[in-house]
Order: C-alpha cells, then sequence, then structure tokens
C-alpha cells in the first residue's frame, strides 16, 4: 500500500465518513487490421470472370471487381488453363498497381482482362467448357 | 511506664498502622477503549491487462473483409472489502491508433467499451473479476488503413 493509501487510510479512521482514493489500472488495447484483398462478392462479378472472354471482340476483355485492405498494393496472377489458349502471355490486367482503398461498400476496384487480339488463343477456347476458364488470383 | 517504654509503643503502633492501611487500600482500574474500523476498500490485482480485439480468432488480427464484429476482452482480477460493492468507472470507448508510421500512422479506430463484474467483495482473500470487452464494428474496421493500432484506457474503482 502507498504512503498515500496509509494516509488516507488514517484520515478516514481519524475522520469517518471518509472516501478513499479511486484505484485504477491501465488497460492495453491492440487490434491489427490484415492485408486482405477479396473479388467482390457479388453476382455481377461471378459473371465475368467466369465465362470465357468475348471473343467476338477485336480485344476481348472481362471486368473484374475487387477490394482491398485500405492502403494494400494487391498482386495478380493470371492463368489460362485451355488446351487452345494456354498461352496466358497474350492475356493481361489492367490498373493492377491500383491501392486498396477499403472494404466498404463504394470502395471497389476494377480489374480488366484483356486478350492480345481477336485472333488470340483464347477466342478459340470452347464456351462453357471449364479448361476454357481464364483464373486471376489476387493476393494477399 | 516509662517514657522510653511509651515511645516504643507509639513507634510500633504507627508501623502497625502503615502496614495495615496499605493492604486495605482498594485496587484502582481503568477502562481501555479500543478501536478498529474496518473500511470498504477494493483493489486491482492484475497489473497489466490486456485486450486483444480479433474476428479471426488469432492473436489482434482483423480480417476487414469479414462481416464479423471483432471483438477482445481483459479478465482484470479485483477484491474489496468483504460487504464492499466496488463501483467500477469504465470508459464507454477507446480510441487505437495506428503505429506504423508512415503507412498509416495517426489513423484510428473507435472501440466500444462494456464490463461486467463478479460483484461485492468478499474479503481480501478472495478474487473477483471485472471482465472488459472492446469491441469494432465493421463499420469502423472495414476501411481502415492496414497495420497493427494501439491504445489504453484507465479503469478505475472505488471505494
Amino acid at each position: 500500500m502507498s504512503t498515500r493509501s496509509l494516509f488516507a487510510v488514517a484520515a478516514c479512521v481519524l475522520v469517518p465518513p471518509c472516501t478513499l482514493a479511486a484505484e485504477s489500472v491501465t488497460v492495453q488495447v491492440y487490434a491489427n487490421v490484415l492485408p486482405v484483398c477479396r473479388f467482390a462478392a457479388s453476382p455481377a462479378f461471378e459473371a465475368p470472370v467466369n465465362r470465357p472472354l468475348d471473343s467476338g471482340a477485336a480485344s476481348p476483355a472481362g471486368a473484374i471487381t475487387y477490394r482491398c485492405t485500405n492502403g494494400l498494393a494487391p498482386a495478380f496472377t493470371i492463368t489460362a488453363s485451355c488446351g487452345a489458349c494456354s498461352d496466358s502471355g497474350r492475356l493481361w490486367l489492367s490498373d493492377i498497381s491500383a491501392a486498396g482503398r477499403g472494404m466498404g461498400s463504394g470502395r471497389e476496384l476494377t480489374l480488366v482482362v484483356t486478350a492480345s487480339g481477336a485472333q488470340g488463343p483464347v477466342q478459340t477456347a470452347a464456351a462453357g467448357v471449364a479448361p476454357s476458364e481464364v483464373s486471376v488470383t489476387v493476393s494477399p | 511506664m516509662s517514657t522510653r517504654s511509651l515511645k516504643r509503643l507509639l513507634v510500633s503502633a504507627a508501623v502497625a498502622s502503615t502496614f495495615a492501611a496499605g493492604s486495605a487500600q482498594a485496587s484502582d482500574s481503568v477502562s481501555v477503549t479500543v478501536n478498529a474500523t474496518i473500511i470498504g476498500v477494493c483493489k486491482f490485482f492484475t497489473a497489466a491487462p490486456t485486450i486483444n480485439i480479433t474476428n479471426t480468432g488469432t492473436g489482434s488480427n482483423i480480417d476487414p473483409s469479414s462481416a464479423t464484429t471483432a471483438s477482445g476482452n481483459a479478465a482484470i482480477t479485483y477484491k474489496c472489502t468483504n460487504g464492499t460493492t466496488p463501483i467500477f468507472t469504465v470508459p464507454a470507448t477507446a480510441t487505437v491508433t495506428c503505429t506504423t508510421s508512415g503507412t498509416c500512422g495517426a489513423t484510428t479506430m473507435t472501440p466500444t467499451v462494456t464490463s461486467v463484474n463478479t460483484g461485492a467483495g468478499t474479503g481480501f482473500g478472495n478474487n473477483q473479476t471485472l471482465t472488459v470487452t472492446a469491441q469494432i464494428t465493421n463499420a469502423n474496421f472495414q476501411n481502415a488503413l492496414v497495420g497493427p493500432y494501439s491504445g489504453s484506457m484507465t479503469v478505475s474503482v472505488s471505494p
């Protein structure tokens, strides 16, 4: 017990009633906002990701929306896994350098997947066949 | 009786009188009042309570993409005089500030703080527990800048 408390107790004994000084403790609080990216979970997101790129366009493209932790720069990888379009080098992503703006509504970012041209192998991928899908992965 | 004999008799009587008078006195006494006052007092017995706020179940990690409210608590041991009801002062909110200078420094989040306790003291031989809970809602963390945040708050008890 501190000297101050002893004096307080003595004062209580000598001059009751009395009020002792409140006892305090400091509570430390920690939180760590993780770096994460997520493709938007809305149905509008699913369609362009899962469908083959439009082979009728001169430069077929599909837009994907995603969100990242505010301030986080995402990393993307893209693969095209089908017999006719195994050359993923013919695909590229735009706007990959945009940093995340948070996970809230209206904070989405757009990633555009573009094929190299009308004669690109993606165009020849059979619609609806799983191996003709283009896979885009974002991390973290 | 001679004068000499008379003196001896008087001296003997005086001595006897003195001893007789001393042994006949009543004993004296005094009442001593003894006072003791057990004061009502409460003390904390957890030196450094810590709250890790999380919605992942790991450390203080918050996944900002999760809709789950991030929460954490600290169990603070206290003891009070038997029969004394503690009065706790717990802030309604706390502020945590990002500690990574240059990336998210100076940005803050505001956890809401609540508490429950196990009631009146049962003496200083028995522990009681004040559980302080801090929560950060999805609306508060979903757009927070990435990084570690920390802060502190003061919890008090009286008497």
